[in-house]
């Protein structure tokens, strides 16, 4: 009898109860329950709503054609079903093409090897020849014109620069030079 | 005699969901005959539903292809028989997110190749053809609005609103199906309602009910 008193739920307590109408505040769910304008107003706005899906499924398109089951392949390709196996499967195969390559290695290693070799006789000998011709630039039949080795000149020379211990006899008559030189050095001061 | 237990009466909606469990069962014991007769039951469901999010007929076709085809492949891990139908929607939903996420992709690089253009979806060409013009502008008129309303809500809100109405799934499915809260997506639809119903581009269509 109260209830019929009470205020009639609005739309937006409507609405709530068509979202969730267990959490309504207890008093708007007992009026509810207990009265029937309240009641038919919100099966009338929820049957808008479902009126309006409805609506838009009869605008949807059929499909043309039905999704389908690939055909029943159980034996074949079996382990190309599982990425990890045929992940393993292909790094396999890449470790067995690798050995399968690897004894050509030493091969190419040794035409290096010979490549090197040879390259090293080459410039040795070159340098050979550049150290003969810093020593004596002159080709060999020029030598024999001079009559005497260049390196032979260079020894006499270097001898007169610095003598050897040998020519000691020299010594005195060196020493009396030199005397006389500091008698002069000190007349000229 | 009184003890003896009496027939149970004849319950169509219990017997359909026991032979619906049944059906799952044996496709989830590997039955394709039994797993046929599923995509007979949701192909169209499933393929409005994606065509709804899409908008073109060929691609909601691909992908409902895919979902059934992966359903099909996974359906050993389905752990509950009644779960089936938010669990293929759950796939559904996840299949359009990875259309999208390629849309994307193809339109950053059409940004580089103009030859490549990227299909737009056009609300326009959504309708069926119908042999009455008069119809036929009905229907138009009446998409463009609901798209209208549609862009209005927020991507959560249209999600929860369009599976609730359109796909006509329950709150829990729903739930189960974006992998939410049963109380998330009440609030979320609450929303959506609150702003549908203010639509006034939607209001005639709404109350009149028919189109």
């Amino acid at each position: 009898m109260n209830m019929k008193t009470e205020q009639h739920l609005n739309e937006d307590h409507i609405l709530r109860a068509i979202a969730d109408e267990m959490h309504l505040p207890k008093e708007i769910r007992q009026h509810l329950l207990n009265c029937a304008d309240c009641r038919q107003k919100k099966q009338e706005t929820e049957n808008g709503f479902h009126r309006l899906g409805e609506a838009v499924r009869q605008l949807s398109p059929l499909p043309k054609r039905r999704p389908r089951l690939q055909p029943e392949t159980r034996q074949k390709m079996f382990m190309f079903r599982r990425p990890l196996l045929a992940a393993v499967v292909s790094v396999l195969l890449v470790l067995m093409v690798g050995w399968w390559v690897v004894p050509l290695k030493p091969h190419f290693d040794t035409v290096s090897r010979y490549t090197a070799q040879s390259d090293l006789w080459e410039d040795e000998k070159l340098m050979s020849e550049i150290s003969k011709l810093t020593e004596n630039p002159l080709p060999e039949s020029y030598t024999v014109l001079i009559s005497e080795s260049y390196t032979d000149t260079e020894d006499d020379y270097m001898e007169y620069l610095v003598p050897s211990a040998d020519d000691q006899p020299m010594l005195p008559e060196l020493n009396k030079n030199a005397r006389y030189l500091t008698k002069k050095g000190g007349l000229l001061c | 005699m009184e003890n003896m237990a009496l027939p149970k009466p004849y319950d169509p909606v219990e017997d359909s969901a026991l032979e619906f469990e049944k059906l799952v069962w044996e496709a989830k014991e590997g039955s394709r005959q039994a797993f046929n007769r599923l995509i007979d039951r949701f192909h169209q469901d499933i393929f409005r539903m994606v065509f709804f999010r899409i908008g073109s007929q060929m691609d909601a076709e691909d992908i409902t292809q895919d979902v059934f085809l992966q359903a099909f492949k996974n359906i050993g891990q389905l752990k509950t028989l009644g779960h089936f139908k938010a669990w293929l929607y759950r796939i559904a939903i996840n299949r359009i997110r990875d259309f999208y996420r390629k849309k994307r992709f193809r339109s950053l690089i059409s940004i580089f190749s103009e030859n490549d253009a990227v299909d737009e979806d056009g609300p326009g060409d959504f309708q069926q053809p119908d042999p009455d013009p008069l119809d036929n502008v009905i229907q138009k008129d009446f998409w463009q609005q609901f798209s209208l309303s549609m862009d209005r809500l927020s991507k959560m809100e249209k999600e929860v609103f369009l599976l609730r109405f359109i796909d006509q799934l329950g709150i829990r499915e729903i739930a189960q199906a974006l992998s939410k809260s049963e109380s998330t997506v009440k609030t979320h639809l609450y929303r959506a309602l609150v702003k549908v119903k203010k639509d006034k581009g939607l209001k005639n269509f709404f109350n009149a009910g028919t189109i």
